[in-house]
């Protein structure tokens, strides 16, 4: 929404400085990252547009990629408010949100205050999610989805913007508590934190084994984060872009081939949002006026890949949701041409 | 709520044509429109060459095979205007296909950007160009889309965005255009080989299949049969023209008519079959046929038709002809020396009876002397004279006699020496070179006879002219004489004259004492007149019997053929069994009870010793029970019987003079046949084909031998299951769920197993 520091373009030459000033601020943030962070360009990438978006973002990644110094690193790059919480079996859902305890007041008077957890904050860095226990998981769902926290009877408001960063490891299973589909719905993007290359560690071990380990510079505050949103917000969008959005995320309820053999429940609306808005950030990073279907193809994946739930089939033939994203895709892409 | 999003709003409609937008909003993206335009008629164009081949192909091939059947196995009349007007029309048609539908501006555009690059920066401005007017919040990013639009446009090259590509279909295209020029411009055979026999069986028994030339060359006339038939029908033109007597020149001319029809293929074999025997039945025989005592050669062939019975009726004609010229070459001599004289020398050398008439008139209308009177009258008694002479005859008697004894002697030493045996082979050449020369005169003898009587009453009457006291005798005598003759006109005329002669002589005998050479000269002139009537009837009699035997030796000639097409289209292949035969010479002296040789065709050959393709194509021995005759045609291959039967063979040698008959047959060849047998392969066992594999059955006693084993994989690459999972989903999570409440499990590992049995939950059937 516009405010009242920064009113809606009212040019296109206004349009036009908007898009340069961002392009610029993102570029930056880019830069300031990889002077920390070694490869992992579309990790960064979809956690930039996620943080512009309002979105939250699930790493899933073995340990040891990075995933945490990237955040951390982000954090540092927006001059945001950073907060870490690993994820235990014991962990209690008041861990996350915040108590209210009984104190002592000024006049010896006891009281009950409130004592906000380590979400009040602005990214928050939830490790290895799927270790905790499912109620401590569901404490989370509230302050992702509407940005509060109710403790008692009191609604405790989070700062804008809040971004939730939750890891998971790919490999261990035991003891883990997977995240229902509900709260799976909740993360803007999935994205998948890869193995360096050999020349990424080549330069991880000449970046980090050394006294003088480089540090992000803040080059964009919280308030730019939120211009950046709400510039996005008002790209006006193709309706051939969104057809396809919309036509990929009814495909993958069964309407489509590859969705009715493999998958057992499809996306929900928020998907089409994420596409959209993602859709749009994207072009918009990119120095382009216009969201393209090429901005949905290429966020399908960070968007749809938690989203989609396969079936025994697919389990048995060993086919991974990527391979399903692709084949939803290419049948849609079909479509489309003819 | 507002109305609900219709297509155009959800982007999944066309972009409307410029000229029905806003001229504001047309102007702001103008470039980029002109962009699309210039793209949709070269895509347009594109697609057109790209969708024509194929069908193209189609077409070039149809009309590639339309030319091929046209040639081989013929299509009706005035198809060639109605495939004409087909191709037009499916061109018209293609055409019209190839450019609908024309390439829409939004997928235009957005192909122009996934060539640029742009991601959809050019469809994103032309369809808010189109849709939205400037009134809007959105206005400003619009036209900051269209200056990032305008500017992509000038910069893009349609050609390199869209370039020409070959066409899908252009390799079938091109092999459907090399067929229809090997089909067009290649001279194919009329007479394919494949379809052959085929077409030869469908001739044969009737069916109006190709055109005339195929089904004449199907039905197996070669090219030098046709050109005998073609002979044929121009001799019987000449034939049919030189015949006076108008029925048998109307039937040689319906002969010419059913040989030239053969030959143009306008008949099948069978129709050609049921005209001739029909012709051959309709010969005219109601000339004056001589009474002739049957000879040997007509009691070897009875039938009125065949080439014995020809031969007979030429022979006896030959020497009726050459007792007359004879007794002319007598009558000659004795005649006053004359042009008259002289001609009638000519004519009894030549055997000319048109000849003698001729003469005969002459002198019938001369003006003659007493001298010359009395020398023709000299002449006439010599002519009577002359064919009274049997000398000819009793030479063929004595040759036959002496033939007769010989064999007899043979038959009852059980041989001849060697002195007997030439002796035998001696008189046979005599008599058939007698025969050559002066005909069968003793199938002759009563027609010369006949003229004899009339030449001698002739004579008698000219001489009682000559000499008046002798007219009452001459004249009884005439009379006695002339009521003899029998009932031929001859004959007759003979009586009347005779009778007339007699009776005015009888009354003017006294009377004529003085004016005897006047009256001399008055028979004389009647008596010449009539010889030249008889002369001119028996030639055009004789003309007409040749006539009729010529006819009846072309459509002899004609069921050869018609023979010779029915085995070839059984046979299938080219060239007849055995090749060509030797020239047909002069016939041979016959053996015993047989006539001489009399083909003035070649003799065929014999079955050649290589086995032609003509065998192979025999119907086999016991199969016709089992396969129909097409199939065996087709198969071909048999032990089948022999194929050089009578007739096969292909004439010798151009026919000489005269009707000769068919020469003798070559030897029929031993009929070869390979063919596979029946269940060749495997020899001791049966192998059947299945749809996944082959089953093989092995017969054999138990011994010590090696074993086969046989390894089913199929059951281990699918498992043993009986039950697919869908159906036992429900039992295994029911008992599951019971477990998971009874055990005292951590709750993550329920979550586990719960998870588990969702996952492999069978979904829902497939919305219909």
């Amino acid at each position: 929404m516009p405010s009242a520091t920064h009113p809606a373009p009212a040019s296109a030459a206004d349009i036009e400085r908007e898009m340069l000033w961002m392009a610029e601020r993102l570029q930056a943030l880019r830069a300031e990252l990889r002077k920390v962070v070694v490869g992992q360009k579309d990790v960064i990438e979809g956690v930039i547009l996620a943080l512009c978006a309002g979105g939250h973002v699930l790493l899933e990644g073995v340990p040891g990629l990075g995933k945490t110094l990237l955040v951390r690193t982000l954090a540092q790059a927006v001059h945001l408010d950073f907060a870490r919480v690993q994820f235990t079996p014991d962990l209690m859902p008041s861990d996350i949100v915040g108590a209210t305890v009984l104190g002592e007041g000024a006049g010896g008077a006891r009281t009950f205050t409130f004592q906000p957890g380590p979400v009040f904050t602005h990214l928050l860095l939830a490790d290895e999610i799927n270790r905790a226990t499912p109620k401590t998981q569901s404490a989370l769902l509230e302050a992702m989805q509407e940005r509060s926290i109710t403790v008692g009877r009191q609604t405790h408001k989070l700062t804008a913007p809040f971004c939730v960063l939750a890891t998971q490891n790919p490999l261990e299973m035991e003891g883990t508590y997977p995240l229902p589909e509900a709260q799976l719905d909740r993360f803007l993007f999935k994205l998948h934190v890869p193995l360096p290359s050999p020349e990424e560690l080549h330069e991880i071990v000449a970046r980090t084994v050394r006294l003088d380990v480089a540090e992000s510079n803040p080059v964009l505050s919280g308030e730019d984060i939120l211009r950046i949103g709400r510039f996005a917000l008002g790209c006006p969008i193709a309706p051939f872009v969104t057809d396809f959005a919309v036509r990929l995320v009814h495909g993958s309820h069964g309407t489509l081939p590859p969705a009715h053999q493999y998958l057992r429940s499809g996306a929900s609306p928020r998907a089409v949002q994420a596409l959209v808005l993602g859709a749009r950030l994207r072009a918009l990073a990119d120095g382009r006026p216009q969201a393209s279907i090429d901005d949905v193809k290429a966020l399908a994946h960070p968007v749809l890949r938690h989203r989609l739930l396969l079936n025994f089939d697919a389990e048995a033939d060993g086919v991974r949701t990527d391979q399903v994203i692709d084949q939803l895709l290419a049948a849609v892409d079909r479509g489309t041409k003819n | 709520m507002g109305p609900p999003a219709t297509r155009m709003d959800r982007g999944t409609a066309e972009i409307p044509a410029p000229r029905s937008w806003e001229p504001h909003r047309r102007a702001a993206v103008a470039p980029v429109v002109a962009l699309i335009e210039r793209s949709r008629r070269r895509l347009w164009a594109q697609q057109a060459v790209a969708r024509l081949p194929v069908p193209l192909a189609w077409l070039v091939g149809a009309c590639a095979a339309v030319i091929v059947l046209a040639r081989v196995g013929g299509l009706p009349d005035g198809l060639d205007a109605w495939a004409f007007g087909a191709g037009a029309s499916a061109a018209v048609g293609l055409a019209v296909y190839a450019g609908w539908p024309r390439a829409g501006r939004l997928a235009t555009a957005r192909r122009i950007d996934e060539h640029a690059g742009s991601h959809d920066a050019l469809a994103t401005a032309l369809w808010f160009a189109a849709r939205q007017s400037a009134n809007e919040p959105a206005a400003p990013w619009r036209a900051v889309q269209a200056l990032a639009a305008n500017a992509l446009a000038a910069s893009v090259d349609c050609g390199r965005a869209l370039p020409w590509r070959a066409p899908h279909g252009i390799v079938k295209l091109g092999l459907a255009v090399g067929a229809l020029g090997a089909a067009w411009g290649s001279p194919l055979p009329a007479r394919a080989p494949w379809s052959r026999a085929m077409l030869a069986y469908a001739v044969a028994v009737g069916l109006p299949v190709g055109t005339p030339s195929v089904r004449v060359a199907a039905a197996g006339v070669d090219g030098r049969e046709l050109d005998l038939l073609r002979l044929d029908g121009r001799l019987l033109d000449d034939i049919a023209a030189q015949t006076p007597h108008a029925p048998t020149r109307r039937w040689v001319e319906d002969v010419r008519s059913l040989v030239d029809a053969v030959a143009a293929g306008r008949l099948d074999r069978r129709s050609a079959l049921d005209a001739l025997a029909t012709l051959e039945a309709q010969r005219p025989r109601d000339l004056a046929q001589p009474a002739q005592e049957p000879t040997r050669a007509q009691a070897a062939s009875s039938e009125p038709g065949t080439a014995d019975a020809g031969e007979a009726e030429r022979l006896q004609d030959l020497a009726l002809r050459s007792a007359i010229s004879r007794a002319a070459a007598a009558a000659a001599a004795a005649g006053p020396p004359s042009a008259e004289r002289d001609e009638l020398k000519q004519a009894a050398e030549a055997r000319d009876l048109a000849a003698l008439a001729k003469v005969a008139e002459r002198v019938a209308g001369k003006d003659l002397s007493d001298g010359e009177l009395e020398k023709w009258v000299r002449a006439v008694e010599k002519f009577a004279d002359a064919l009274a002479d049997r000398k000819i005859p009793e030479q063929f008697q004595a040759l036959a006699d002496r033939i007769r004894r010989l064999q007899e002697k043979r038959a009852a030493e059980g041989g001849l020496g060697h002195n007997d045996q030439e002796r035998l082979h001696q008189a046979r050449r005599e008599l058939d070179q007698l025969r050559r020369d002066q005909g069968d005169a003793q199938a002759a003898q009563r027609q010369v006879e006949r003229l004899e009587r009339q030449a001698r009453g002739a004579a008698d009457e000219l001489r009682r002219e000559r000499s008046p006291s002798a007219g009452a005798g001459s004249a009884a005598r005439a009379t006695d004489r002339g009521n003899q003759e029998g009932g031929s006109g001859a004959g007759a005329r003979g009586t009347e004259d005779g009778g007339g002669g007699a009776g005015d002589r009888s009354a003017s005998g006294g009377r004529h004492a003085g004016s005897g050479s006047d009256r001399g000269r008055a028979v004389l002139q009647r008596q010449m007149r009539a010889a030249a009537e008889e002369m001119r009837r028996e030639q055009g009699d004789q003309q007409s019997r040749q006539a009729g035997r010529m006819g009846e030796a072309r459509l002899r000639d004609l069921r050869d053929a018609l023979e010779r097409m029915a085995k070839r289209s059984g046979t299938g292949g080219d060239g007849g069994a055995g090749g060509d035969g030797g020239a047909g010479g002069d016939g041979g002296a016959g053996s015993d009870g047989e006539e001489p040789g009399k083909g003035t065709r070649g003799t065929a050959g014999a079955g050649g010793s290589v086995p032609s393709r003509a065998r192979r194509f025999a119907l086999g021995k016991g199969d016709l029970r089992d396969k129909s005759r097409m199939e065996l045609l087709r198969e071909g291959y048999g032990e089948g019987d022999a194929v050089a039967r009578s007739g096969a063979a292909p004439p010798g040698g151009k026919e000489g003079t005269g009707s000769g008959g068919a020469g003798t047959a070559g030897e029929a060849g031993a009929g070869s046949g390979s063919g596979d047998g029946p269940g060749t392969g495997n020899d001791g066992a049966d192998a059947k084909r299945t749809k996944t594999g082959q089953d093989t059955h092995l017969r054999g006693a138990q011994g010590a031998g090696p074993d086969v084993k046989k390894v089913f994989t199929d059951v281990a690459r699918k498992g043993f299951a009986r039950q697919g999972w869908r159906e036992v989903y429900g039992e295994y999570s029911e008992v599951a769920e019971e477990m998971l409440d009874k055990e005292a499990l951590p709750p993550g590992r329920r979550a586990l197993v719960r998870r588990y049995f969702e996952q492999i939950r069978p979904a829902p059937p497939a919305p219909l």
